[in-house]
């Protein structure tokens, strides 16, 4: 596919943290892609489209069926960076028969839109990418288990800092889910649950040697991992360091358990860190996906259904790619 | 001409409540059909499997790899009437390649079986039929819906007779459905959001007139008012409590209360309610949408077996066959005057 005979690529929240990250990842992968950037602020939209450049700034009305454009807008996919409570944005790339991705759905607030999906399944790809970095945490755990003959249990740590809390749309996720759902779903000896209470902390040491209190959360990271390798115990939690802290911030800690190729018991420890990580990382991640889901890397592009980051994306390729970008990633 | 099929559909959890009636209701409508009764109770599942014929116990041990089943096994379809919360069940019918069919998850809960359909999607036809008593809510309000050329707003108000929670596995849905989110699923003017305390309340009348208040409950119909709708809000409410047929001095039943506004085909304003009751509770119409998935997934109506994919009762089921079903299985179709008001 040859990004620039594409029409544009759709972002709505896109000016916000996460997707002016994703634009700019997507320009300097392909120059030529064309991308649409839709925010509240047009202001800021446009100043942000004439920084990535071949970019233009749309206003989207997600309270509208044809999300308030005129009949002739095309897109080469729809992506939407907030909560889209109407689900209009997902009806319009359906009725266009474009890529559609979410990236602020948790575990239990997808099932509107896998209806719709099922309801058209031959309409769109429809990808759920409500996970940890934009699909990066998951991709880089089944790099970390590859050389498991099987896997028991997985163990994610998200560790922030108060001052990379993500910009207002990850803070009102955060606030939504402690609302709707306190009880956090894990998959714990080879159930599923949501767990309350202690169930939902865990306490471990960090790379640093400081121990560390985290709180599980309802990512998606945790079917998808469940799914792909048969653990029996999945869990994705979040710890907040102190900000005084001198080593460097924001990393994510993968934690495996298993059997190893010779049927020896095997642990591993994977960290990713990088000095812009939450914002940077879920933005390059969710650059790869709309790369994928178009064809722009060459293969072919992603038929229409329900689709997860780990169905789409090579876990070694993702790898490698991180290393190019300069993420430092090594097991321990 | 029906299909004829040679493996058993194994029956997880079909020596229950709802499972014993699933396997009286297909044995009725399939002489034929050869049926694995699975369950941990091997003389409860072993004396059902006697009653109805053509049946076998089958020794089904959930959590495991496999279910702890033969490998010489092999059957049609797997269906699971109960929570199954290591997805054992799913997988082994991924493995076989074979539909499976499931009745215990909200719309909250679908994650990890969405994730298991997308990283395996060309295994099995998986139907998500956990819509209230399998559809029996669903297929008949999109039956009323055909009037309409623009659907507005769907109610169904369902009311349980506290005497008619089933078995230990509808027990344990509720406690679990109930406690693991602290609010409700519901489309309100175009968006979806969730509802808690008051804006979870809704009072309806029920059938003989009564009032009864309900609280939001967000299961598979919504999702199904979803895709097969364009109504702008969609609320499904739930009442444990008395139903009419008690009040009266009668025996429990089970009554579903469906309302439809928008427009009509010639583009007027157009209200309709109607009122449906089982007199011998949820658990007859609940094995009775069962068997009708049964039917279609592997196309003992003739049809062509449905294809491996993600489904929803409504994706696959003819609404007007369904009502009719219902109404041959003992359910009476009451048409309500609309209620006044939100």
């Amino acid at each position: 596919m040859n990004a620039s005979t594409l029409d544009p690529v759709l972002l709505i929240g896109g000016a916000g943290r996460v997707g002016s990250r994703a634009a700019r990842s997507l320009r300097s992968m392909h120059p030529e892609l064309p991308i649409a950037i839709a925010g509240r602020d047009l202001g800021k939209a446009r100043q942000l489209a004439s920084e990535v450049g071949y970019a233009s700034a749309v206003a989207v009305d997600l309270e509208r069926a044809d999300l308030g454009l005129d009949g002739s807008a095309a897109f080469s996919a729809v992506v939407v960076l907030l909560k889209d409570d109407s689900l209009n944005a997902l009806q319009f790339a359906q009725a266009h028969g474009v890529p559609y991705v979410a990236i602020s759905d948790y575990a239990f607030d997808i099932g509107p839109e896998v209806a719709l999906a099922i309801a058209r399944p031959t309409a769109a790809p429809v990808l759920l990418l409500g996970h940890f970095l934009g699909g990066i945490a998951v991709l880089a755990t089944l790099h970390a288990v590859r050389d498991f003959r099987r896997v028991d249990s997985i163990e994610m740590a998200a560790i922030f800092s108060p001052a990379d809390m993500g910009g207002p749309t990850a803070q009102a996720d955060m606030a939504r889910v402690a609302g709707i759902a306190p009880h956090p779903l894990m998959l714990v000896d080879g159930r599923w649950l949501w767990a309350v209470g202690a169930e939902a902390q865990r306490t471990f040491m960090d790379i640093d040697g400081m121990t560390r209190q985290g709180q599980a959360y309802p990512l998606l990271d945790v079917v998808s991992l469940a799914a792909v390798t048969d653990a029996m115990s999945v869990r994705i939690d979040a710890a907040m360091r102190e900000d005084e802290e001198a080593s460097p911030g924001h990393r994510l800690i993968i934690d495996v358990a298993g059997v190893g190729k010779y049927g020896e018991p095997q642990r591993t420890r994977w960290v990713i860190e990088d000095s812009d990580f939450h914002q940077g990382m879920s933005g390059m991640g969710l650059a790869w996906a709309i790369e994928r889901l178009l064809g722009l890397d060459g293969g072919k592009p992603v038929a229409p259904g329900l689709h997860h980051p780990e169905t789409i994306l090579d876990p070694e390729s993702v790898m490698n790619r991180l290393k190019e970008w300069g993420v430092r990633f090594h097991s321990y | 001409m029906s299909r004829r099929i040679e493996d058993p559909v194994l029956l997880i959890g079909g020596s229950g409540v709802v499972g014993e009636k699933a396997a009286r209701t297909l044995r009725r409508l399939y002489p034929e059909l050869p049926l694995a009764i699975g369950g941990r109770d091997m003389a409860k599942a072993a004396a059902l499997a006697q009653a109805l014929g053509k049946a076998e116990a089958t020794r089904v041990e959930l959590g495991k790899a496999g279910l702890g089943l033969a490998e010489s096994q092999s059957f049609s379809a797997v269906v699971t009437f109960l929570k199954d919360d290591t997805l054992s069940s799913l997988r082994y019918a991924q493995q076989q390649g074979v539909p499976h069919l499931g009745i215990s998850t909200a719309a909250f809960e679908i994650a990890p079986e969405v994730a298991l359909h997308i990283n395996a999607p060309e295994r099995s036809a998986i139907l998500m039929m956990s819509n209230w008593l399998a559809g029996s809510a669903t297929l008949p309000l999109l039956h009323l819906a055909r009037d309409f050329a623009t659907v507005r707003s769907i109610r169904i108000a369902a009311v349980l007779d506290e005497q008619d929670m089933g078995g230990p596995a509808a027990h344990a849905d509720y406690v679990r459905q109930t406690g693991a989110v602290t609010s409700a699923l519901m489309r309100e003017s175009g968006k979806w959001l969730w509802g808690q305390g008051e804006s979870a309340k809704r009072t309806f009348t029920m059938l003989d007139g009564t009032p009864e208040t309900g609280t939001a409950f967000g299961n598979l119909d919504l999702l199904s008012m979803m895709g097969a709708t364009d109504a702008e809000s969609i609320r499904f409410d739930f009442a444990l409590g008395e139903t009419s047929s008690r009040r009266r001095g009668e025996p429990f039943s089970t009554e579903i209360l469906l309302e439809v506004s928008g427009l009509g085909r010639d583009g007027s304003p157009r209200h309709v309610r109607q009122g449906i009751v089982h007199p011998a509770g949820q658990a007859p119409l609940t094995a009775l949408g069962v068997a009708l998935g049964v039917e279609r997934l592997l196309g003992l109506d003739g049809a062509t077996p449905v294809a491996p994919g993600l489904y929803l009762p409504d994706s696959l089921l003819d609404p007007a066959y369904f009502v009719q079903r219902m109404q041959e299985f003992g359910a009476r179709f009451h048409d309500l005057e609309p209620e006044v008001g939100p």
